[in-house]
């Protein structure tokens, strides 16, 4: 072996170390967390795009992505900014925002939060002066806004949340780490697993 | 050791030397029945141009190695649709399983390759295959625990690994790659940390592409002039609009045209040399738009942009001012300054002049004369420069130059439809005469060389 193959492949088991290093970490970090996540549920409709590699995948729009806060109502950032949402449970256990912020380090201790995308400030309209204010709800990108399914099964689960959202309601429940990091960990259509409820209706 | 760019330059040059060979052994017996050869020295020279050309590798290995990349390319993607269909068949630890397998094949497949010292090939296979490996590790986990994130942050990551493996293997193809996806890494907003990110992925393949670009003897080196226009374009998306895209497209434009002079001096042909006529061309519309936008053509964009922004945006700059600084003296040193390379450096003067003039908010029309009388004196001494050369292509860069400043100040002027058309026809048969003329001129001049041969 040649001395700059040598060097070369010194080099090369650092780099691949680093290329392994980072999903494994990931996975680490999801299925051995120091501190264990937290699940919120996030109410939302969901479509069901297409895309020529991945196939169908299920696309959600969540309801928590209009955020209107009391003490923070003005434009905090442009439009594709970074901003901090800290996260909080309601009584009937869905998530909730329960502020914004634009810097890392003004997060409140102990709170759960996401990094999510600003997107713009829905300015409220005066009505008697017939002009936007300059106050009004936080419109943000959530992080997570796809849902992978078979393929079979993606028309079929936009087609069953059409129906219950009639009836019922559909969630998505997702663990959410210490450092922010998130999982999704399932899309739940009227109390059952989206899938769970798939294979029983095709069972049926 | 041969690389596998070498070989396909050999390649090529074979393919063109192959037709030279075959038109050669044609004409050695009209050589011989012409008298300029014996008998004797056309056997020779036969015997001696027939094993070359049963030596040379045929072209069509080349293109078939080529029809094979696509094929495997195409298979890969068939075997990943095919997991795709039948993925939540499997548990989660085979779908993580599944999902470091072309990681591990790269490791290994780079390892033995290292380890056996083999070719070029088998590098640019590694490196390509371990860098494909990582990012479709970091695509499926993220699929699996569908954790989201965005293109721009993906490619980010993925690029930011396979950085080592390009100079490890020195790999043309995966740099090829790289750049291909630089372009990806642009979302929509980019802000001061994104910009640091962009500007730290462009920074990290300079040296390599900088290295083979300076290295007369490198395989890669007329493949890495296609490439550096690729990182400037990036450069210019990323940077470009954070402050003023006039004064950065001026100076690209008087980087690439400087640095493309001593390669055309040197006589080389046009697809070895892609830098004249790309930079020729983004002259001729800068100063098309300059002469008619003037100072404005240099506004500087400060909407919605931070400090942050426009100091990348002068960072970018900069560096292009730099490397025409360092093109600059180079050329000094080796003594081939000349008048047109004077007339580049004026260039980049004056969109600095244009864009200070612009903050000062002076008034506009000082900077559409000094771009309509360098348009003007660049053309005519470019056509001066031609008919003293007997270059062809020198005399109608010129010419092209000269029409075009005559045609839109024409254009631009108060006169009425049939004037103009009138204008356009003369401009038009004056550019055929033109040409017709130089044609005969040069024509004399080959016959005249001749005659004294």
């Amino acid at each position: 072996m040649r001395k700059a193959d040598k060097i070369r492949l010194v080099c090369y088991i650092l780099a691949a170390g680093a290329a392994f290093a980072y999903p494994v970490g990931k996975i680490i970090s999801f299925e051995y967390p120091s501190v264990p996540p937290h699940v919120y549920v996030f109410e939302t409709e969901i479509r069901d795009p297409y895309d020529p590699m991945r196939g169908h995948y299920v696309r959600l729009n969540f309801k928590q992505n209009r955020v209107r806060l009391a003490n923070r109502n003005m434009k905090l950032q442009e439009w594709g900014a970074s901003c901090y949402a800290v996260l909080e449970a309601n009584p009937d256990g869905t998530a909730r925002i329960s502020d914004l912020v634009t810097d890392r380090k003004r997060l409140p201790a102990g709170k759960d939060f996401l990094k999510v995308k600003y997107l713009y400030l829905e300015q409220n309209f005066d009505g008697k002066r017939k002009t936007p204010e300059k106050t009004g709800v936080h419109v943000i990108d959530l992080p997570f806004n796809r849902f992978y399914l078979n393929e079979r099964l993606a028309p079929e689960a936009e087609q069953a949340v059409r129906e219950s959202t009639r009836r019922g309601k559909a969630f998505v429940r997702v663990k959410i780490y210490r450092n922010g990091n998130f999982v999704l960990d399932d899309l739940v259509v009227d109390g059952k697993p989206i899938l769970e409820r798939l294979r029983g209706k095709s069972a049926k | 050791m041969t690389s596998t760019a070498d070989l396909i330059e050999r390649g090529a040059v074979m393919a063109e030397k192959g037709g030279m060979v075959r038109w050669f052994l044609k004409e050695l017996p009209k050589l011989r029945e012409g008298g300029v050869i014996d008998s004797g020295a056309e056997e020779n020279l036969q015997k001696y141009y027939r094993e070359q050309l049963a030596a040379a590798v045929p072209p069509q290995k080349y293109f078939l190695l080529a029809l094979s990349i696509v094929g495997s390319t195409l298979i890969a993607g068939g075997i990943i649709l095919l997991f795709n269909y039948n993925w939540d068949m499997f548990s989660k630890t085979t779908r993580i399983g599944i999902a470091f397998l072309p990681l591990v094949l790269g490791a290994a497949l780079s390892v033995y390759t290292l380890v056996a010292g083999r070719a070029q090939a088998w590098r640019e296979g590694a490196a390509v295959l371990t860098s494909a490996g990582t990012a479709v590790a970091i695509a499926l986990l993220s699929q699996i625990y569908h954790t989201g994130g965005t293109l721009s942050e993906f490619m980010t990551l993925v690029l930011l690994l396979a950085l080592p493996q390009i100079y490890i293997f020195d790999s043309v193809a995966l740099v090829t790659l790289y750049a291909a996806g630089l372009f990806l890494t642009l979302g929509g907003w980019c802000g001061p940390a994104c910009l640091l990110t962009l500007g730290l992925l462009l920074a990290g393949i300079l040296p390599f592409a900088g290295w083979h670009l300076l290295r007369e003897a490198s395989p890669y080196r007329i493949w890495m002039r296609y490439l550096a226009m690729g990182f400037a374009v990036f450069a210019l998306a990323a940077f470009g609009e954070k402050y003023s895209l006039g004064l950065i497209l001026y100076t690209v434009c008087a980087v690439f045209l400087l640095a493309s002079m001593r390669p055309q001096e040197g006589g080389e042909r046009m697809l070895r040399n892609p830098w004249l006529p790309v930079s020729f061309f983004l002259l001729l519309v800068l100063l098309s738009i300059g002469t008619y936008e003037g100072g404005r053509m240099f506004n500087a964009h400060l909407y919605r942009k931070s400090p942050d922004e426009i100091w990348y945006f002068w960072l970018a700059e900069g560096g292009f001012l730099l490397a025409f600084v360092l093109l600059l003296v180079r050329d000094c040193f080796r003594k081939q300054m000349n008048f047109h390379r004077l007339m580049i450096l004026v260039l980049v003067l004056a969109a600095l002049l244009g864009t200070i003039l612009n903050a000062y908010n002076v008034n506009n029309i000082y900077m559409r004369i000094v771009l309509i009388v360098y348009m003007g004196v660049f053309g005519v001494t470019l056509l001066m420069r031609g008919c003293r050369e007997n270059n062809m292509l020198v005399f109608n860069s010129g010419l092209l130059m000269c029409g075009l400043l005559i045609g839109l100040r024409f254009f631009d002027a108060d006169i009425g439809l049939p004037a103009r058309a009138i204008g356009f026809i003369v401009l038009g048969l004056g550019f055929i005469g033109a040409n017709v003329v130089f044609s005969r001129k040069l024509a004399r001049a080959k016959s005249t060389e001749v005659n004294h041969a």
